[in-house]
């Protein structure tokens, strides 16, 4: 068995001749859990629904607990739970219904664990599943996924949907499935705040390219915000290297660079500004760095409108 | 396996309600042919292909319609995320169709067939004629037209299936008028058949789901 | 290029082709219908009158006036006083031909089973006996008559009401259109001819013929045609007139005592008056036609098929039953009768065999033939249909009004046939029955092409260099789109052993190959390479035009800079 559950190399995907892929190259070893962060747009769900079978890639290799992911075999596809963006289960179908069909089409099942998720959920069995909200479509699929108790989950966006307390019950099933050994987890999500509570090593997306993969505590040493205030006029361009962001206001000069070293300080020591503070970020505010283009502003657009 | 069947059939059962109307119409007219009309009328119903037409239009559509709600229900991307390879659930559907083209056509052989077994002064060469020969392919022409079906309902144009299964379907119902009953027909539909198969094996495999 | 992909491209191209050919099939139909349609009546109709084979009547003429049917007397003209023959040629034989499905309704199952609407006679191949059903009265002892129905077994030692091993068994029978219940028959096996009386259930043997391949037979009592339509190859003797609607037979003046009457018939009627007559004709598979005589046992030549003219001329007068799409053989027979009222039952019966008349049909159903031949076998007289004094064959295409332009419809739609198929079908003449010929669908053997090839045989240059010619559009046509193929091919990359095989594929199967190729080709959009400037398929890790890979670090600019 590798020591890795997904593996992707030089993954290049192409939609009517828009690259949203570039050479994405990834692995997350057995037992991670994997955050995959990016914008909209960003190819999130693209991979996943490469890594899953369910689109080809252009060009690139895939491995999903060391089967192709073109072709995983069923006995692979068994040991996978998922749950998709927009929560897509068939629409016409019953609860009940859709219980049944999993139940007889998975591997394996944990009915008294499903039962305990649907009692949490209070899930109405005998309602059609479009009627069911947006929320409790989420609750239903996320169910659906555990209850497989699968050694490899791939979540895309799973609280989308789901109120607070939803969310945070999510979130402790989630840390209750990852207590158990072997497991692995590949998600996406916008809440920032709970990738930071759960993952290990992220993953983020920018512009088709993976910028950043790498553990959670070394993305946070490694990208390093500082507020620098020079004494008189700002230098002009600080020739400093894999600078993220750099704004400029009077004589102050915000950087934010990813692996900050000792080489880096020393350039911009060269310049004598009077203070250079660390400004701590949170991944949220890493994530945003790393992902706003440039001269993207929300203080600019609230301007113009 | 068996539950992807249940499946599509529960979900296309309305297709398997109207064949088994219209095939229980046909076989009343038939078994009152047969046992009032005289042997050159049993000959005329059986080759003549009018009784046919309905049903194969129902079988085109049952195809048309697996891929067409596949696509926007997309029922066969929740299913390729189960234990379930694109495989099963393709066979699954095609299993499905082809117990629709013998619901249609099961009843209407077993019937004439019964009706003129007991009917006297019908040679034993009539009833080799009427089952491989004329029902045969007949059978085998709905389930042509069934794959046709299958290959047209991918798209998520709902003109598109229809109006081009129907032409198709067409076009390939006269493939019998000309070719008569024999090992020609057999031969050119059998050969349709593992096409439009291979065909929609195909699409199926490699499209995104 | 991948398996699955090979098949692929293998199902859609025969798909397309299957459509592609249907499509093209009613097209042709539709011209040959019309083409047919257009002969006038005059030219699709051959009557000689008097016939020349009755004793005493001036000799056979010519006439392409309509024959004195059933259905079409001339009240000017009540009386017929020379016997006639006549047939027709009629646009039904070929649409018939074209519908295999309609061959159901006229046998079920094949020559050598007989179905008729209460009783049937079949050949039971597996039990190697003829099976003979059919209902009856017999009055009861109370005086009554009562239905009743009878299955006999018939085999080479006997018949029986049940098939008993003791009957032996036939393999393979040749037998007639059979319309009573006594009739001959021929084993191929066993060479054997046997007479078959159902009524007084026996079974009578005949000669056995030498082993000789000219003298494998085909059939008994030839007819060839369709016998569930009417107008199509018929033939009528008319004799003389007696009674509005009623045919009746010919009293022969000149033959015999002069206290004799003798009448004759033709071999509709003989059954009726002299069911016990001795003479049979029979076909071999050169054409040749014989009558044999039980009494006598002898096989005599009496005549052949006579080959109608083609579009590409053939002198040859005797033709193949395999090369004839229809045919028909009437012999014509003289009856002694004592007493002569056939309303008494005869005291003595005595038959003599007068002649034949034999028409047949071409394989592409455009030319017919009449021909008249003595008791010695000796062609008497012989006619073709024409219009305008041009043989059918050759004039049904130019000369009747519009015909040029449905000529000039059907060769190019003959021309759109893949290239492989016209050469098969000017190759494989003999290989599909001239009954199916219209029913083609890929080898078409009564195309311009299948015509060809079957003409002409003793010169063979001219005869290759006429083909080639005429295959030209077609040939164009392919090769310009295999060159299309090619341009578009290598802009969107496909290896050079696909480009060929593709440029083959499409020499060879033509327009149905170029639609397969517009179905299966590479159709995601492509990107501009970075290197060439041209466009690349981004599924391949080179460009298939300057073979460069997508990572270029010679294309990409350094970040460093020394200016001014």
């Amino acid at each position: 068995m590798s020591e890795y559950a997904i593996q992707i190399e030089n993954l290049v995907k192409y939609f009517d001749g828009r690259c949203v892929l570039d050479s994405i190259d990834l692995k997350v070893p057995q037992g991670c859990i994997y955050g995959l962060l990016g914008r909209n747009g960003a190819g999130k769900t693209t991979i996943i629904r490469i890594l899953l079978g369910l689109e080809p890639a252009t060009r690139g290799r895939t491995i999903v607990l060391g089967e192709s992911s073109w072709q995983l075999p069923v006995s692979v596809l068994g040991q996978i739970g998922y749950v998709a963006e927009g929560h897509n289960l068939i629409p016409n179908y019953s609860v009940q219904k859709i219980v049944g069909l999993y139940k007889s089409l998975s591997a394996h099942w944990n009915e008294q664990f499903f039962r305990r998720l649907i009692e949490t959920f209070k899930l109405p069995m005998e309602r059609k599943v479009s009627q069911l909200s947006r929320g409790m479509r989420a609750q239903l699929n996320l169910s659906l996924a555990m209850a497989t108790e699968p050694k490899l989950l791939i979540l895309d966006d799973p609280t989308l949907g789901l109120d607070t307390v939803s969310r945070r019950q999510f979130l402790e099933l989630a840390i209750e499935l990852i207590s158990r050994d072997g497991r692995t987890i590949l998600f996406c999500s916008h809440i920032l705040s709970d990738v930071e509570r759960l993952a290990d090593r992220i993953g983020i997306l920018r512009a088709g390219k993976l910028v950043v993969d790498c553990e959670l505590e070394q993305l946070k040493k490694r990208v390093r915000k500082l507020r620098v205030i020079f004494d008189g006029d700002l230098p002009g361009e600080i020739p400093i290297t894999e600078i993220i962001a750099q704004k400029r206001q009077g004589r102050e000069m915000i950087i934010t660079a990813a692996n900050w070293n000792e080489n880096k300080q020393a350039i911009l020591n060269i310049f004598k500004p009077a203070s250079c503070t660390d400004i701590p970020m949170t991944l949220e505010e890493i994530f945003i760095e790393c992902t706003a283009w440039a001269g993207e502003s929300i203080a600019d657009y609230e301007k113009e409108n | 396996m068996w539950t992807l069947i249940k499946r599509e059939i529960e979900d296309n059962y309305i297709f398997f309600v109207i064949t088994l109307l219209i095939t229980l119409i046909f076989c009343a007219i038939f078994a009152w042919q047969i046992y009032y009309g005289n042997f050159r009328d049993v000959l005329v119903l059986v080759t003549s292909l009018w009784n046919v037409f309905p049903l194969v239009l129902i079988f085109c559509g049952l195809g048309a319609a697996q891929m067409y709600w596949d696509r926007t229900k997309k029922i066969s991307a929740l299913l390729a995320t189960l234990p379930v390879g694109r495989g099963q659930i393709f066979s699954a559907r095609v299993i499905a169709g082809f117990l629709l083209v013998v619901t249609g056509m099961f009843p209407l052989a077993a019937v004439t067939v019964v009706a003129i077994l007991t009917k006297p002064l019908i040679p034993g060469s009539l009833v080799r004629l009427i089952f491989p020969q004329a029902m045969a392919p007949v059978f085998l022409l709905g389930f042509v037209c069934y794959c046709v079906g299958l290959q047209a309902g991918w798209t998520s144009s709902k003109i598109v299936p229809t109006l081009g299964s129907i032409v198709i379907s067409v076009i390939l119902i006269s493939l019998i008028a000309i070719k008569g009953f024999g090992w020609e027909s057999y031969l050119l539909l059998i050969l349709l058949i593992s096409a439009c198969l291979a065909r929609a094996w195909h699409t199926f495999s490699k499209v995104p789901l | 290029m991948s398996g699955s992909k090979m098949i692929n491209i293998i199902a859609r191209g025969f798909i397309v082709l299957v459509i592609f050919s249907l499509i093209l099939f009613w097209a042709r139909f539709r011209c040959w219908n019309k083409l047919f349609s257009n002969i006038p009546e005059s030219s699709r109709i051959l009557a000689i009158y008097p016939s020349g084979l009755i004793p005493g009547e001036p000799p056979p003429h010519f006439s392409n006036k309509k024959g004195y049917t059933m259905s079409e007397l001339d009240p000017n003209e009540p009386n017929v006083h020379f016997s006639q023959v006549h047939c027709s040629l009629e646009p039904q034989l070929f649409f018939n031909n074209a519908f295999g499905i309609l061959k159901t309704l006229s046998t079920p199952y094949d020559i050598n089973e007989k179905i008729y609407y209460n009783n049937y006679l079949c050949f039971d191949k597996r039990k190697g006996l003829i099976v003979s059903r059919y209902k009856y009265e017999e009055r009861s002892d109370a005086g009554e008559m009562i239905a009743k129905s009878i299955e006999l077994f018939a085999g080479p030692h006997g018949v029986s009401q049940t098939p008993e091993p003791s009957l032996g068994r036939f393999n393979d029978l040749i037998m007639g259109d059979i319309q009573s219940r006594s009739f001959w028959i021929y084993d191929n096996k066993l060479r054997q001819f046997y007479l078959l009386d159902f009524v007084e259930r026996t079974v009578k043997k005949g000669i056995q013929l030498e082993k000789s391949n000219t003298r494998e037979l085909v059939a008994i009592e030839i007819i060839n045609s369709w016998p569930y339509y009417s107008g199509s190859v018929g033939w009528i003797s008319s004799v003389k007139w007696i009674e509005k609607y009623k045919w009746e037979y010919k009293e022969i003046t000149v033959m015999g005592e002069s206290n004799e009457k003798w009448y004759c018939f033709s071999q509709d009627m003989i059954k009726t008056y002299a069911p016990a007559q001795p003479y049979v004709s029979v076909l071999d598979k050169t054409g040749q036609i014989y009558i044999y005589d039980s009494n006598e046992e002898s096989l005599k030549p009496a005549g052949y098929l006579p080959r109608p003219p083609s579009l590409f001329m053939s002198n040859e007068p005797q033709s193949q039953p395999k090369e004839l799409l229809v045919y028909k053989a009437l012999p014509v027979y003289a009856i002694l009768r004592t007493p002569p009222d056939f309303n008494k039952p005869p005291e003595r019966v005595e038959v003599k065999y007068l002649g034949m008349n034999v028409s047949s049909v071409s394989r592409e159903g455009t030319a017919m033939t009449l021909a008249v031949f003595d008791p010695n076998g000796k062609q008497i007289y012989r006619v073709n249909t024409n219009i305008n004094g041009i043989p059918s064959a050759q004039a049904i295409y130019t000369q009747p009004p519009g015909s040029s332009l449905l000529t000039a419809i059907e060769y190019g739609i003959e021309s759109l046939q893949p290239p492989l198929f016209e050469l098969a079908s000017y190759l494989c003449d003999d290989i599909i029955k001239p009954s199916a010929g219209y029913r083609s669908l890929f080898i078409l053997p009564n195309s311009f092409m299948g015509m060809l090839g079957r003409a002409m045989p003793q010169r063979f240059v001219e005869k290759q260099i006429l083909a080639l010619l005429w295959m030209c559009p077609s040939l164009i046509l392919s090769v310009w789109l295999s060159n299309k193929i090619r341009k578009d091919a290598k802009l969107t990359g496909l290896s050079s052993m696909a480009v060929k095989a593709w440029m083959a594929g499409t020499i060879a199967f033509g327009l149905p190959a170029y639609i397969t190729y517009r179905l299966t080709r590479y159709k995601e959009v492509m990107i501009t390479c970075r290197n060439c400037g041209k466009l690349r398929r981004p599924d391949m890790d080179t460009c298939h035009h300057c073979g460069s890979k997508w990572d270029l670090p010679e294309l990409v600019a350094p970040n460093w800079r020394i200016c001014d």
